[in-house]
C-alpha cells in the first residue's frame, strides 16, 4: 500500500460528504476568515499569507502552459523579475504606481511573446533550456547593469499606497485585501479561461498535435499565447510584488525562484486552478515551518518536493478533486 | 581588442582543457537522457559528490589514489541509488519528463546542502606534482594537460564501449526502441540502472578533474549542470559528436570570455551562445543525426 | 501444398482462456489456442480484432487479466518478454521496432545479446544467405531501409538466437505486392530448419495457402479453427474473410 493511499484512508469519505451537504456553510466560514484574518494574525504571518496570494497567482503561469498546453516553460522566475523591476523603473519615471502595475503587465507580456515567438518553435526539453538560460540572461544582467538595476545591491520599491491610506489603515493589511481579491480575480478569469474552448483546444494540442491540426487548432498560435499568457501573470504578480515588498535584487528572481513557481502549480495540482491557493501555501508555509530546524531546512524541502511529486502527481486540487466527485 | 599570441595558446588551451572535462559531465547527461528520457537535472551533483567525497578521504589521510577509486565507486552507487529510489518511481506516468526533471532538482537541492552542511565553502583536491614545461613563455602546469587527455580518454572509452560491447550496444538500443530491445532479450530495467551509473561514473570522473585544476563548492554542481544542459541542447540532443563538439565550443567561448572581457560575463557569454543556436537552429547544431 | 509435414502433435505453445486489454478496454476474451511443433499457423481475422494483442500477451509484452500461457509445457505466463526469447520464443512485431539510429549489422549483432554472441558468425551467415540484401547494406542505418528491406531485417534480427518458435505480424504489412511470394517463401525456408511458426496476416488466402492450420480470430475470440486447406475450402469463411483478399 503506498503512503497516498494511506493518506487517503486517513480522510474518512464521511468528512467529504459533511462539507458537501454543508457547502454554503463552510464557504461563508472560509470567507469570514480570509476577511478577518489581517485582525487575527500577527504581521510576520500576515505578510506571509499576502505573499500565498502571489504565489497562487504565479502558479496558473505553470498551470496554464505545462499543465495545459504540455510546454515546459522554466522563466517564470524572470517574467515575475521583469514585472517587478519595470514597475519601479516605471514610478522612478514618474508614472503613478497604479499604471506602473498595468504597464509593467503589459511590457513582461511583450517580453514574453517576443521570447516566445522564436522559442515556441521548440518544444521539450529544448523548450526548457532556451526558457531556463532567459531566466539566468535575465539575473546575470541585473548583475552585470548596475547603474540601471542596482545590481547585486537591488533597489528599493515605492509603495502603492499614498500615506493619507496608510495613516488610517495599515499598509500589510492593504496590500492582503489588495491580493486577496486580486488573486480571486485571477481564479475566476482562469477557471473561465480554461474551461473555454481555450482550455480545450489547449489540452487537445496537448495530449495529440496531430488531431489538434486535423481539427483547425492553428497549434502554433495557441502554443504562443499560452507562453504570452504566462508572461502577463507574472508580470502582473511582479508588479504587485515590488511595492508590497518594498525592495528587490537579482537573486529573488533566479532559477529557485522559478521552481518555487512551479512547485506552487505542482503541489496545487496543474490541472486545477482551484488547487492554486494550496500550492501558494505550501511554498510559502513549508519553509516558514521548517525554519526551526534552519541548517537542514533545505534538505527536507528536496526530500518533500521529490514525496509530493511521487505519492500526490496531481497535486492536492486534484486529491481534492478527485474525492469530491466520488 | 587585441589577442597576443600568448594570450591565445592559454585561452585555447584552457578552453580545450574545461571543454574536454564538461563533456564528460554533458556525455553523461546526454547518455541518462537518451536512454531514460530524464532530464537530469542532478547530473552535476554527480561531479561535486565525488569531488567532496575525495576530499573527505584525503582528509582523513587516505591516499590520493584509493580516495579516487572509492569516489568513482561512490559516485556509480549514488547513480544506481538515484535510479532506484527516485526515478523508477516514476515510470509510466503521465508527464514523466516533467515529474523527473523536477525530482531531479530535488535531488540537487539535497545534495547541494548535504555538502554544504558536511564541508563548508570552497575545496580543492590536491592533484600530484607531475611537473610543468614551458610553453610560449608561460610556465604550464603538467597536470592541466593530463586532466584533458584523461578526459578525451575516457571519451574515446564510452564511444568504443557503445560501439562494440553488448552493454553498450544495448543501451544505445533500449535508447533507440526499448519495445525492440525488450522483445531481443534486453532487461532494460537493468539497462536503465547501468545507464544511470555509468553515467554518474563518466560525470564522476569530471569531478575529480574538474576539483584539482579548480575548486569545489557546493554549487559547482549546479553550474557544472546548467553547463551541460547547454552543451547537449547546443550540441543536439542524442548526438555524441554534437556533444563533444558543443563542449569544446562552450569551453572556448568560456575561457575566451574569462580572459578577455572578465569573469563575470561568463554564464552571458554561454547562454547568449546557446540563445543565439537555439534561435538559429532549434534541433542544436547537429540536430536530427548521430 | 503439403500437408503432411514434419508436424507432430506435441503442442511447442498453448494459451489457456486468455483475457487482455488495455486499460479499462478488453480486447480478448477467453481466447484458447494452441500451435503445433513444426506447423505453420495462420492467424487471419479483421482489423481491430485483436490479433496483435494476442501476440503481445504471447511475447508477455503485456500481461493477460487472466488464463496462461504454456511454452512446451512449461508455464510462462509471468515470465517477462526479455527472458522468453531464452525459451525460443521470438516475435517480429507489427511495428518491427528496429534500431532505427543503428546500422543494419548492428541490428543484426544485437539479435544475438541474449546469447552473447554465442555461434554469432554462423548465424549472421545464415540471415545473410536467407537476405542477401541485408549483406549489401549492412553499413546503413536501418531507419533508411525501404518497408520490404526492414522487414528482412526484423526477420533476421530474430534469426540471431537459437529460436525454436516464430510469430511474425502481418509481415506483408507495408511491402510492394510482388514482393508478398518471395517473403512467403523465406518464411517456408524458416520453416523448414524446423522453427515453428504463427503467421498473422490480413492477406488471408496467401497465408492460408502457405499454413499448415489457420485459426480466425474476431472480437477477441478464436471463432475457427482448423486444417489451413480446409478453411480454403469452406464457403462460409471464404464469403466473409477471403472474399476481397
Ligand atoms: N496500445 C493500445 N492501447 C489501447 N488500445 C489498443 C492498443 N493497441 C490496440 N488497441 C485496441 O485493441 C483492439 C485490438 O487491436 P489489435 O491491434 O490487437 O487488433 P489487430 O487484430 O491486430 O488489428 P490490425 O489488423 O489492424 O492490426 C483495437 O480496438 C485497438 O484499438
Ligand atoms: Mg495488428
Amino acid at each position: 500500500m503506498s503512503r497516498f493511499e494511506m493518506l487517503e484512508r486517513m480522510v474518512d469519505n464521511r468528512l467529504f460528504d459533511t462539507i458537501k451537504a454543508h457547502q454554503t456553510t463552510i464557504g461563508a466560514v472560509v470567507v469570514a476568515i480570509a476577511v478577518l484574518i489581517p485582525f487575527l494574525v500577527p504581521s510576520a504571518l500576515l505578510f506571509d499569507l499576502t505573499l500565498v496570494f502571489i504565489y497562487g497567482m504565479l502558479a496558473f503561469s505553470a498551470i496554464l502552459p505545462i499543465g495545459y498546453a504540455g510546454q515546459l516553460i522554466l522563466a517564470q522566475g524572470a517574467f515575475f523579475g521583469v514585472g517587478a523591476y519595470s514597475f519601479v523603473k516605471l514610478t522612478e519615471a514618474g508614472l503613478p504606481p497604479v499604471v506602473a502595475i498595468l504597464v509593467a503587465t503589459v511590457f513582461t507580456g511583450v517580453v514574453a511573446y517576443l521570447l516566445g515567438k522564436p522559442a515556441t518553435r521548440a518544444s521539450g526539453i529544448y523548450l526548457g533550456i532556451i526558457t531556463l538560460a532567459f531566466n539566468e540572461l535575465f539575473v546575470n544582467f541585473l548583475e552585470l547593469f548596475p547603474d540601471f538595476t542596482g545590481g547585486s545591491t537591488g533597489l528599493s520599491a515605492p509603495s502603492l499606497f499614498p500615506s493619507v491610506m496608510t495613516g488610517m489603515i495599515p499598509g500589510d493589511v492593504l496590500y492582503y485585501y489588495l491580493l486577496l481579491l486580486v488573486y480571486i480575480g485571477t481564479v475566476v478569469f482562469f477557471y473561465r479561461l480554461l474551461h473555454s474552448e481555450f482550455g480545450w483546444a489547449l489540452l487537445t494540442i496537448k495530449e495529440d498535435p496531430v488531431l489538434a491540426e486535423s481539427i483547425g487548432i492553428d497549434a502554433q498560435r495557441y502554443r504562443l499565447l499560452s507562453f504570452t499568457s504566462a508572461g502577463l501573470i507574472c508580470g502582473l504578480a511582479g508588479g504587485l510584488f515590488a511595492p508590497f515588498n518594498g525592495y528587490l535584487s537579482p537573486p529573488m528572481f533566479d532559477l529557485h525562484r522559478t521552481i518555487d513557481i512551479i512547485l506552487a502549480g505542482v503541489a496545487g495540482g496543474l490541472t486545477t486552478p482551484i488547487g492554486s491557493i494550496f500550492g501558494g501555501l505550501i511554498v510559502v508555509l513549508v519553509p516558514e515551518v521548517l525554519r526551526f530546524i534552519a541548517e537542514i531546512r533545505l534538505i527536507i524541502y528536496g526530500v518533500l518536493l521529490i514525496l509530493l511529486l511521487m505519492y500526490l502527481p496531481e497535486g492536492i486540487g486534484g486529491w481534492l478533486r478527485e474525492k469530491w466527485e466520488q | 581588442m587585441v589577442v597576443s599570441i600568448e594570450q591565445l595558446v592559454f585561452i585555447v588551451g584552457n578552453g580545450l582543457i574545461f571543454g574536454s572535462i564538461l563533456a564528460l559531465v554533458a556525455v553523461g547527461l546526454s547518455l541518462i537522457f537518451g536512454v531514460l528520457d530524464v532530464p537530469n537535472f542532478a547530473q552535476g551533483e554527480f561531479a561535486s559528490v565525488t569531488g567532496f567525497v575525495i576530499v573527505g578521504l584525503v582528509g582523513l589521510g587516505i591516499g590520493l589514489v584509493p580516495s579516487i577509486i572509492a569516489g568513482i565507486v561512490f559516485a556509480f552507487v549514488a547513480g544506481v541509488a538515484v535510479e532506484r529510489l527516485v526515478i523508477s518511481k516514476f515510470y509510466g506516468r503521465d508527464e514523466f519528463l516533467l515529474l523527473t526533471f523536477f525530482a531531479t532538482f530535488g535531488i540537487t537541492i539535497i545534495s547541494e546542502n548535504v555538502l554544504r552542511q558536511m564541508f563548508g565553502g570552497f575545496r580543492q583536491i590536491p592533484g600530484p606534482d607531475i611537473g610543468s614545461i614551458v610553453v610560449a613563455g608561460t610556465s604550464v602546469n603538467l597536470l592541466r594537460p593530463a586532466a584533458g587527455a584523461i578526459a578525451v580518454g575516457m571519451l574515446i572509452g564510452l564511444y568504443i564501449f557503445t560501439r562494440y560491447t553488448y552493454m553498450g550496444l544495448a543501451m544505445r538500443a533500449v535508447a533507440d526502441d526499448r519495445r525492440g530491445a525488450e522483445m531481443i532479450g534486453v532487461n532494460y530495467e537493468r539497462i536503465y540502472m547501468l545507464t544511470f551509473g555509468i553515467g554518474a561514473v563518466l560525470t564522476g570522473i569530471s569531478g575529480v578533474l574538474y576539483g584539482m585544476l579548480f575548486t569545489l563548492s557546493p554549487t559547482s554542481g549546479v553550474a557544472l549542470t546548467a553547463f551541460a544542459f547547454t552543451i547537449v541542447v547546443v550540441g543536439g540532443v542524442g548526438s555524441f559528436f554534437g556533444t563533444i563538439l558543443a563542449s569544446l565550443l562552450i569551453g572556448l567561448v568560456d575561457s575566451f570570455t574569462a580572459t578577455m572581457v572578465g569573469s563575470r560575463w561568463r554564464f552571458f557569454a554561454i547562454f547568449a551562445v546557446l540563445f543565439i543556436v537555439l534561435v538559429l537552429r532549434p534541433e542544436g547544431l547537429r540536430g536530427g543525426s548521430t | 501444398m503439403d500437408s503432411e509435414k514434419h508436424t507432430s502433435e506435441r503442442n511447442a505453445l498453448e494459451a489457456n482462456e486468455i483475457s487482455a486489454g488495455y486499460g479499462e478496454a478488453q480486447v480478448l476474451r477467453d481466447l484458447s489456442f494452441e500451435l503445433q511443433e513444426g506447423e505453420i499457423l495462420s492467424i487471419v481475422g479483421p482489423n481491430g480484432a485483436g490479433k496483435t494483442t494476442l501476440m503481445r500477451v504471447l511475447m508477455g509484452l503485456i500481461g493477460p487479466t487472466n488464463g496462461s500461457v504454456r511454452l512446451y509445457g512449461d508455464q510462462i505466463t509471468d515470465l517477462p518478454a526479455h527472458e522468453r526469447l531464452g525459451h525460443g520464443l521470438a516475435l517480429v512485431s507489427e511495428e518491427r521496432n528496429l534500431f532505427r539510429e543503428m546500422s543494419v549489422k548492428e541490428n543484426l549483432v544485437m539479435g544475438s545479446y541474449s546469447e552473447r554472441g554465442k555461434n554469432r558468425g554462423e548465424r549472421l551467415e545464415r540471415v545473410f544467405d536467407l537476405f542477401p540484401r541485408l549483406e549489401e547494406r549492412q553499413d546503413q542505418h536501418a531507419g533508411t531501409l525501404s518497408g520490404g528491406e526492414a522487414q528482412m531485417l526484423a526477420i533476421g534480427r530474430s534469426l540471431m538466437t537459437d529460436i525454436r518458435i516464430l510469430m511474425l505480424d502481418e509481415p506483408s504489412l507495408g511491402l510492394a505486392p510482388k514482393l508478398v511470394p518471395e517473403l512467403f517463401d523465406k518464411i517456408r525456408e524458416i520453416n523448414d530448419d524446423g522453427i515453428s511458426i504463427v503467421l498473422v496476416e490480413q492477406r488471408a488466402q496467401e497465408a492460408l495457402q502457405l499454413a499448415d492450420s489457420g485459426c480466425l480470430l474476431e472480437n477477441g475470440a478464436i471463432v475457427h479453427r482448423g486444417a489451413a486447406a480446409e478453411m480454403l475450402d469452406d464457403e462460409d469463411v471464404i464469403e466473409k474473410y477471403l472474399g476481397g483478399a
